[in-house]
């Protein structure tokens, strides 16, 4: 891995970020529907109310000026104001963002985690009923809908035996005296999101884990590793799976990128105050900048994703050369 | 390899666990929470848990426009005259007031003593900034300001509102009294971004937390001026879904919700130790008509013929409509200011109602005739009875039922209407921005105690801006102008009958329904649910603030 394709591929990432800003920008400004109007008639406002918010966001300059206005605040990474709240965007997406990303990423661990292990035995005991068993779990849990899953969680563990939360992230409105009591409050609300999340998406995993391995394992290497006697457990795990990975570390890679918007159907189930509900409220209120904000952090995190994706590739094929 | 994957799976478990710690914001450092110390019992706070599913806009009354933030306001600030149990005006920052012989000078005697969440004392300065702040700028109260010319401080506690005319409405002012130290310095411009975490006012209880899609968090304020309300704290926990509010109720872990969708109410009524309230609903729906006649307007000229839309409005079987899109709960439309206003709404007479043969009457007597025998009954121009039905669907099941029904009763009296599903959004764009694009569309309003701001909607001055149908009728404008200035009530309800008649008379509107809010809460832990208005109002969201000031613990 050297400095010059490095900095290559943080180009490209560069240039991909510019384009999906500007589609960004553009994006907003083409929806029907104006967010002033829908303000001031749900409030039995006047026009000239509706005039006064249009000048204060500066929606009424045209676009090439609006244009250089929204770049310019890009760069100190000022997303501007909320219509609807009338505070800085970053502020309302800031603590959202913290929520979705301790969902996302743990519901991510347990999905890689339980994935590759179902993956792995399932083809490394190909045609056994262990195969059968195994993908038909991952079939059933990937063609489970994540807020029918959700909704039987909550009835089964939060209605019927009432041990873990019904929603939200904390419990509300209590003073937590330490960070540790506020953790332990967080981490026991997770759970169940987390299960939910990470199952959804362990289904796509294990499948995919499992062609791939069953690819390597045809490889002649395999074949001679065999004749050279190695146990079977080395093999999977020592030959084939690291091979295997390369497919797993791409769609990770993109998962990723897509939980952290796409999260909305399990924040809605478990009232999880993340992005995906912000989102959603915002496209009904028509609050451009709260969804700007938020498709720019969701692109920069596709983004962000696939760089590390390309890097790990480096370390985990040592085939791939790079110039 | 191995050992490297395990390594990096271990960095994101520690990177996550002290994220998910960050995230959800500041939690206060804890000067009331800490442990109680050896020997010392802290008593538990008594926490009042309401569950709501719709989130405030703003903290700042000059910003926000979501009803949700009313019910913060209720709790926080004061106005100078607020409601009784019985819809009565009593004072509230006001000890009493009067008005000139002439009609056009209200002089308020404020009450003393009355302090600001910060100590700063409340006087005439502050209703004074907050009313002139209303009159001579643009914010979501300074049309209830309509009339007044400006509010002047005659001593430390009086006030004089200077009106142009006699305002009849001048009772019914709410926009919350704002703290003149807090706010005065600030430029129009700044008044329209400022909001403050924690707002100063007068008000029963403080905003001490809002976690943003969680919960509100208000502290009882003891020196409140009426009285320290009998609890602590109020909480409203935000749901985003309708099935663990409910279940959050029904195990306790909220004693109160807003609203029940209406899938629930009946397993709510069979249930111990929690009481449902279906308040008469302070709204309506209408299936709006396009009346614009000016030559831009892109609806079907046909639609400007009253006499098709009053056919119309006898066509529709709106006991079905509120059986089928409201499982029941609400009362079928009549005029426009609904019955839960009280004397302001007109009473209709018996041969008002579901009745098809007499829409068919209408048409036939118009001249509109099924000529050719397909269904769908023509003009004596030939043009077909065929319109456009701009139907949200965004909004939930009901528009979408009650269109279906709707679409069905016009079918048997031969005018057909084509659905076109949209969201809130874009069904403001069609009629606001792209010169009413459509021939009818279904909407609603909330309603005020007061009949104005419901009445001035179908006025021609708000033509493209509050009015959705765009109606223009000079009788009816008249009408408004005089209401307005009548001071007498039996008089002033004369003339909004006579308003109301015009429009069921030419109908821009046909009102579908007054929909109920079903209400429940425990009464397990908390006693003094009040309802407003007595006997039939709601509890839990009311327009005074009877409950939070009744609510205690059993």
């Amino acid at each position: 891995m050297n400095l010059t394709y490095l900095s290559k591929k943080l180009f490209h990432s560069l240039i991909t970020l510019f384009i999906v800003i500007t589609i960004n920008f553009f994006l907003f400004r083409i929806m029907p529907g104006d967010p002033f109007a829908m303000i001031a008639k749900a409030a039995n406002l006047s026009a000239e109310y509706k005039e006064e918010l249009s000048t204060l966001y500066g929606y009424n300059q045209p676009f090439p000026i609006q244009y250089v206005k929204y770049l310019k605040q890009l760069v100190s990474l000022d997303f501007g104001m909320s219509f609807k709240y009338r505070k800085p965007v970053m502020e309302i997406l800031g603590n959202r963002l913290m929520a979705t990303l301790s969902l996302a990423f743990i519901a991510q661990i347990l999905a890689i985690g339980l994935g590759t292990l179902l993956g792995t035995i399932s083809a490394a005991f190909r045609g056994k009923k262990i195969d059968v068993a195994s993908l038909g779990l991952a079939l059933f849990i990937y063609s489970i809908p994540a807020f029918w899953l959700g909704i039987v969680l909550v009835s089964l563990f939060s209605v019927k035996f009432g041990s873990l939360p019904l929603n939200g992230m904390v419990v509300a409105g209590i003073d937590h005296a330490t960070t540790w009591i506020y953790i332990k409050d967080v981490a026991r609300h997770l759970i169940l999101p987390v299960i939910t999340l990470g199952l959804a998406i362990t289904g796509g995993y294990t499948i995919i884990m499992r062609g791939s391995l069953l690819d390597v394992l045809t490889e002649d290497y395999i074949v001679t590793a065999r004749a050279k006697g190695y146990k079977r457990k080395d093999i999977v795990i020592k030959h084939a799976l690291p091979n295997a990975m390369l497919p797993m570390v791409t769609v990770i890679a993109i998962n990723f990128g897509f939980m952290i918007g796409g999260a909305i159907q399990t924040e809605t189930v478990f009232s999880w105050p993340g992005i995906g509900r912000l989102v959603y409220e915002a496209l009904m209120a028509r609050d451009y900048p709260i969804l700007q904000g938020a498709f720019l952090i969701i692109s920069i995190t596709v983004i962000v994703a696939n760089f590390i994706a390309d890097i790990l590739y480096g370390y985990l094929d040592p085939r791939i050369k790079y110039d | 390899m191995k050992k490297k994957l395990c390594l990096l799976l271990a960095i994101m478990l520690l990177i996550a666990l002290p994220l998910s710690a960050c995230g959800g914001g500041e939690v206060e450092e804890p000067a009331e929470g800490e442990e109680p110390a050896e020997g010392e019992e802290n008593e538990e706070p008594v926490v009042l848990r309401v569950g709501i599913i719709q989130e405030a806009d703003s903290t700042s009354p000059l910003i926000a426009t979501m009803t949700a933030a009313d019910r913060m306001f209720n709790l926080m600030y004061d106005d100078l005259i607020e409601y009784d149990d019985n819809y009565k005006p009593v004072g509230g920052l006001a000890e009493d007031w009067s008005v000139s012989d002439d009609g056009l000078v209200w002089t308020f005697n404020l009450k003393e003593g009355i302090k600001w969440f910060d100590g700063e004392d409340f006087n005439a300065d502050d209703v004074v900034w907050t009313y002139n702040t209303m009159i001579n700028g643009e914010f979501p109260q300074s049309p209830q300001m309509e009339g007044v010319v400006e509010t002047v401080k005659v001593d430390e506690y009086t006030v004089e509102v200077h009106t142009e005319a006699p305002k009849a409405d001048m009772e019914a002012i709410r926009t919350n009294i704002l703290p003149e130290h807090i706010y005065g310095e600030k430029t129009e411009d700044e008044l329209h971004t400022f909001s403050e975490d924690n707002p100063v006012g007068t008000g029963a209880f403080e905003l001490v937390e809002w976690e943003q899609g969680q919960f509100l968090r208000f502290k009882a304020n003891p020196n409140y001026f009426k009285g320290a309300p009998n609890i602590d704290e109020i909480v409203y926990v935000l749901f985003a879904n309708t099935d663990t509010l409910f279940q959050a109720l029904q195990n306790g872990e909220v004693d109160a919700v807003a609203e029940l969708s209406y899938s629930q109410v009946e397993q709510a009524e069979g249930l111990d130790g929690i009481e449902v309230i279906q308040p008469d609903g302070m709204n309506f729906t209408e299936l709006g008509f396009n009346c614009w006649e000016a030559p831009e307007s892109k609806g079907n000229p046909l639609m400007l013929d009253h006499r098709i839309r009053v056919a119309i409005d006898y066509a529709l079987d709106k006991q079905q409509i509120v059986d089928i899109a409201l499982n029941g709960y609400g009362k079928p439309g009549t005029s426009l200011i609904p019955p839960a206003v009280g004397d302001w709404h007109l009473e209709v007479d018996e041969d008002y109602g579901y009745n098809p043969e007499k829409a068919i009457e209408i048409l036939e007597d118009a001249g509109y005739t099924d000529a050719d025998g397909d269904g769908i009954r023509e003009a004596e121009d030939g043009s077909k009875l065929d319109f456009r039905f701009a139907v949200i669907t965004s909004y939930g099941e009901a528009y979408v039922k009650a269109a279906g029904i709707i679409q069905k009763n016009l079918q048997d009296i031969g005018i057909n209407v084509t659905i076109n599903t949209m969201d809130g959004g874009a069904q403001s764009e069609l009629i606001y921005e792209q010169d009413f694009d459509t021939d009818m569309y279904l909407w609603g309003w909330g309603a005020e105690l007061d009949p104005s701001m419901k009445l001035s909607v179908m006025t021609t001055e708000q033509v493209g801006k509050r009015s959705d149908c765009f109606w223009s009728n000079e009788e009816y404008d008249q009408l408004f102008e005089k209401q307005i200035n009548q001071v007498d009530r039996e008089e002033r309800i004369e003339t909004v009958h006579k308003m109301q008649q015009i429009i069921l008379e030419e109908a821009p509107y046909s009102i579908l329904y007054y929909r109920n809010i079903v209400e429940a809460y425990r009464t397990d832990k908390f006693e003094g649910w009040t309802r407003v208005p007595e006997g039939s109002g709601s509890a839990v969201t009311q327009v005074n603030k009877s409950t939070i000031l009744n609510i205690r613990p059993k």
